[in-house]
Parts: structure tokens; C-alpha cells; sequence
């Protein structure tokens, strides 16, 4: 989705999270989480796709399996447990559950593919341009130290200090690493406010810049989001959520709210699968 | 920004967290907490946009957040087993309340962009900044007694536990069950004695050095509570 905006990315996804942890429906959490998997295929590649898919079905079978042990509500026993019933609308509820919370995960891991952190600092800057740049400076100063760390490490080994393999040991040396890590990145801190300092900080508001503008398309793209995920939403609390108890029965508005559902989800699988398409079939790449 | 803006703006954020409780069933409870934990953060960080702050506080809480979030990575082989509350409290001891709570909401939300985003993101927020506010609030005692600060990290790994525990119980939705409570408190109690644990022994690890220099850099660059 490299055509549109980070905030367009970013709106495909929050929206389909708000409708897939919302809505308590056994078939929009079912597409969704289907949704989420393709995503992931289309941008991140199969073995991804096939890794998130694996821990989400065993966090749904988990949670089907574990959630009639806490609630015994339902019409239908499978059997007892410790003579309390097993039933399986519990377990059918443990499913939604499951696939809604494990969806979710795929939906947040789609996320980080779309948009990174950068990205994301020039969505929320331009609201707080203080905290951005403060984050900005962390992400800076996080790899510098993670190398400061390893040149450390790597110091004291070679002056044969630490070499001890034992827990105690490791924790030792772990430990005087990241004191030495303490002393440097105050240093650091100090550097950098100096710098600051040098360059006018404090003269005049902090404002923010980003040449990254919403088009049109990005405007339409975000409208359209917006209106399919207040109609699931809505939907989903005017009976498009899926009764469990006592007996199983779909919401009286369950189909029109997974096929509004359905419609939202499939918008980014259709930009991926043409950006994906189009960069097969390019014979420009050697 | 005019006052009647804001009045409107917190209306329509009150109208919005009040619709979702409503629409969403017995999923509001999770709305609602995820809902205070964006809200709690969002008031800090807008305070923080709001005030006069030097160089020195941003460069301070920048590094102090790098560093806590490289603590959680260097630590990773070892589970529940990491110094970032240790370094928030320190944050909080240290800087002051308020760039205490910065540190401890930035950690979680750097961090979680180099292992994982999740549901989870802003009550850890919430929580870890929560800790450093806390820290700051009671620094004066903290940094006499040793013992005290040891109970109070103690107390912060404790806390941060139980309240995971109580945000994964009410994200399985339903409602607060205690039977489900119990169960993954029981479940998760090995995490909470290495979060105690932990806490303690880096504290206690790292807090001569941090007062040592911290104190550095206010004498030779006049640097940390509300220096330039």
C-alpha cells in the first residue's frame, strides 16, 4: 500500500481492528482473521503468513478448549467436568474469542509491516510535534546504544574480565555493561541538549514538518474506512452480533454486518494483491 | 487553544468512550480500559507539548527512555527478567514526576515496536508511566532509604503484574471473573516474583551509579530537574 498516505494505511487497519475486537461475531471474527492472514501473505510472504496463522489457531483452540472450564452457561453439555457441565456454546464463545484476539494480533503484525515507526512519528507529530521529536531522538539513540553495548561487551571479554558461563556470571557482566551504557548515554543526553541549544532551541515553538501530503485518493480511501467501520460497529449493537447463550443463534443483522465487514477487509488485500502484481509482472527489475 | 474548543473537544472524547460503552456489550469493559489508558497518557503527553521544557529534560528523558528500551532488548534471553522498571524508577527519582511518567509510557510504546504492538499497548503505558509518576511523587524518601526503595520496586513489579493480569482478564471478555483472575495469576506467578525480584536487584544495582551521574551532569553542564 505504498501508493497511499501512512494515515490511509494506518486507518485500513485500525478499522479493521475495531470491528474485529468489538463486534462479537463468530463470522466477522472468522473473516477478519482470514483477512488479516492474506494481508500478511501479500506483504510479508508466505512463511509469515504461515508462522502468524499457526499461533493464531492454537491461541483459538486454547481458548476454545480453556473458556467452558471458567463458564458453564450453554443448553448443550458435551460432558463434566469436575461435575460441572461442559458446554458447547462455552466452547463456541472460547472460538470467537480466540479468533478475535488472535486477529487482532494478525491485523497489528499487517501493521508494522505497513507502516513503520517513522512513519508513524510523521502521522502523530504534526498533533504533538514536542513528544515526536522526543521519540524521534529515543529511536535515534536506541541503535547507538545497542552498538555502544556490544563494543562494551566485547571489551571486557577481551581484557578477560567476565568470562564466567554461570546465570550469576552472565548477569554480571550483562550488568556492568549496561552501567557502563548509564554513564555514556547521560553523556550523550548532555551532548545532544548542548547541540540543542546551539541550533535555537527554545527561541521558538517547535513545529513540526512533513512533506508527505493526503491526495485525494488517500481522502476517499480513509472516508470510505470510516463509513465501514461505524456501519459494522453500529450493526454489530443493532443485533449483528452472534447470541451464545443459551443456544446459538446468529444476530438478526449478522450477514449484512460480515459482508459490510467483509468489504472493509478486502480493500487493502486488493491494493496489496495489485502493488504485488504489478512488481511480479514489472520487467524493469533485472 | 480557546477554552470552549477544549470543553468541546473533551465532550466529544467523553461521548465517544461513553457510545463504545454502550454499543460494545460485554465488550466495554475493555473499550473502557483501553480508552482510560490512551486518555491518562494522552493528558500527560499533552501537558508535556503544553510546557516550557529545556533541552536537557527532552535530551534526559530521550536517553532514559533509549536506555530502558535497550535494557528490555540486551535482557531479552532472559524472561521477566529486565531493568526497565528499574531505569523509570530511576527516570522518576531522578528527573521528576512528570518526565518519570514520559519515560515510563515511552518505553512501552518504543519497546513494543521492536518485539510487539498488541492490545496491551496502552495499559502498559498507562502503567509504566504510572510507576515513574509515583517514583518522582515520593523521590525525596526513595533516595534516602535503601530498603524503601527495594519495597517500592518490589511493590511496581507486583502492581505491573496484577494489573496485566486484570486487563488480559477483562480483554477475554465478560466481564471481571475471579475464577479466571485466579487462574492466570496462578499461571503467571513465576513472572511476578522475577518482576519483584528483578526490580530489587537493579535498583539496587544501578542507583549509586544513576545518582552518581545524574549529579555529574547537573555540576559540569547544569542539567536535570529543570535545568538548561
Amino acid at each position: 500500500m505504498r501508493g497511499f498516505a501512512p494515515l490511509s494505511r494506518l486507518a485500513a487497519v485500525i478499522g479493521a481492528l475495531m470491528v474485529i475486537m468489538f463486534s462479537r461475531s463468530l463470522s466477522a471474527a472468522c473473516a477478519g482473521f482470514i483477512a488479516g492472514l492474506i494481508c500478511l501473505l501479500l506483504n510479508e510472504g508466505g512463511r509469515r503468513a504461515i508462522k502468524a496463522g499457526a499461533a493464531g489457531l492454537a491461541v483459538c483452540a486454547a481458548t476454545a478448549i480453556i473458556d467452558p472450564l471458567f463458564s458453564h452457561r450453554g443448553m448443550t453439555i458435551l460432558l463434566f467436568v469436575n461435575d460441572r457441565p461442559y458446554t458447547l456454546e462455552s466452547m463456541l464463545y472460547g472460538l470467537e474469542l480466540g479468533l478475535s484476539l488472535s486477529g487482532a494480533g494478525v491485523w497489528l503484525t499487517v501493521l508494522r509491516g505497513l507502516v513503520n515507526e517513522r512513519e508513524m512519528l510523521g502521522i502523530f507529530g504534526r498533533f504533538s510535534p514536542k513528544l515526536a521529536m522526543t521519540i524521534s531522538m529515543t529511536l535515534g539513540f536506541i541503535p547507538r546504544l545497542i552498538r555502544k553495548s556490544r563494543r562494551i561487551r566485547e571489551a571486557q571479554r577481551g581484557a578477560g574480565l567476565f568470562s564466567g558461563d554461570s546465570p550469576s556470571g552472565r548477569l554480571e557482566e550483562v550488568s556492568a555493561v549496561f552501567t557502563a551504557c548509564m554513564a555514556w548515554s547521560a553523556e550523550a543526553a548532555a551532548g545532544a541538549a548542548q547541540s540543542m541549544n546551539a541550533r535555537g532551541f527554545g527561541t521558538h515553538r517547535v513545529t513540526f514538518s512533513d512533506r508527505r501530503t493526503l491526495r485525494l485518493k488517500d481522502y476517499l480511501f480513509i472516508s470510505i474506512v470510516l463509513l465501514l467501520t461505524i456501519s459494522g460497529l453500529v450493526l454489530s449493537a443493532l443485533g449483528g452480533a452472534t447470541e451464545f447463550f443459551p443456544r446459538v443463534s446468529f444476530g438478526r443483522y449478522e450477514m449484512a454486518m460480515a459482508a459490510v465487514y467483509m468489504a472493509e477487509c478486502i480493500l487493502p488485500i486488493i491494493i496489496l494483491a495489485k502493488e504485488r502484481l504489478r512488481w511480479t509482472l514489472c520487467t524493469a527489475r533485472g | 487553544m480557546k477554552k470552549s474548543l477544549k470543553a468541546a473537544l473533551f465532550a466529544g472524547c467523553m461521548a465517544l468512550i461513553a457510545g463504545g460503552c454502550l454499543l460494545f456489550g460485554d465488550r466495554s469493559v475493555s473499550w473502557l480500559i483501553g480508552s482510560a489508558g490512551i486518555a491518562v497518557c494522552g493528558i500527560f503527553f499533552a501537558r508535556f507539548e503544553k510546557k516550557e521544557t529545556t533541552s536537557g529534560e527532552i535530551a534526559l528523558a530521550a536517553v532514559m527512555t533509549a536506555l530502558s528500551v535497550t535494557g528490555r532488548i540486551i535482557f531479552a534471553p532472559l524472561p521477566a527478567f529486565k531493568p526497565c522498571a528499574a531505569v523509570i524508577i530511576l527516570a522518576g527519582i531522578y528527573l521528576g514526576a512528570e518526565q518519570g511518567f514520559l519515560v515510563g509510557a515511552l518505553t512501552a510504546l518504543i519497546s513494543n515496536f521492536f518485539f510487539t504492538q498488541g492490545i496491551w499497548t496502552p495499559f502498559q503505558m498507562m502503567i509504566w508511566g504510572l510507576t515513574g509518576l509515583l517514583a518522582g511523587l515520593i523521590g525525596d524518601r526513595l533516595k534516602k532509604n535503601r530498603l524503601m526503595l527495594c519495597i517500592f520496586g518490589a511493590l511496581a513489579g507486583l502492581c505491573y503484574s496484577v494489573f496485566m493480569d486484570v486487563c488480559s482478564v477483562l480483554w477475554l471478555g465478560g466481564g471481571f471473573t475471579p475464577e479466571r483472575f485466579l487462574g492466570l495469576t496462578i499461571a503467571s506467578a513465576w513472572f511476578t516474583v522475577s518482576y519483584m525480584v528483578s526490580n530489587c536487584i537493579f535498583l539496587l544495582m544501578f542507583v549509586k551509579t544513576a545518582e552518581r551521574i545524574l549529579e555529574r551532569l547537573r555540576g559540569k553542564y547544569g542539567i536535570t530537574k529543570g535545568g538548561g
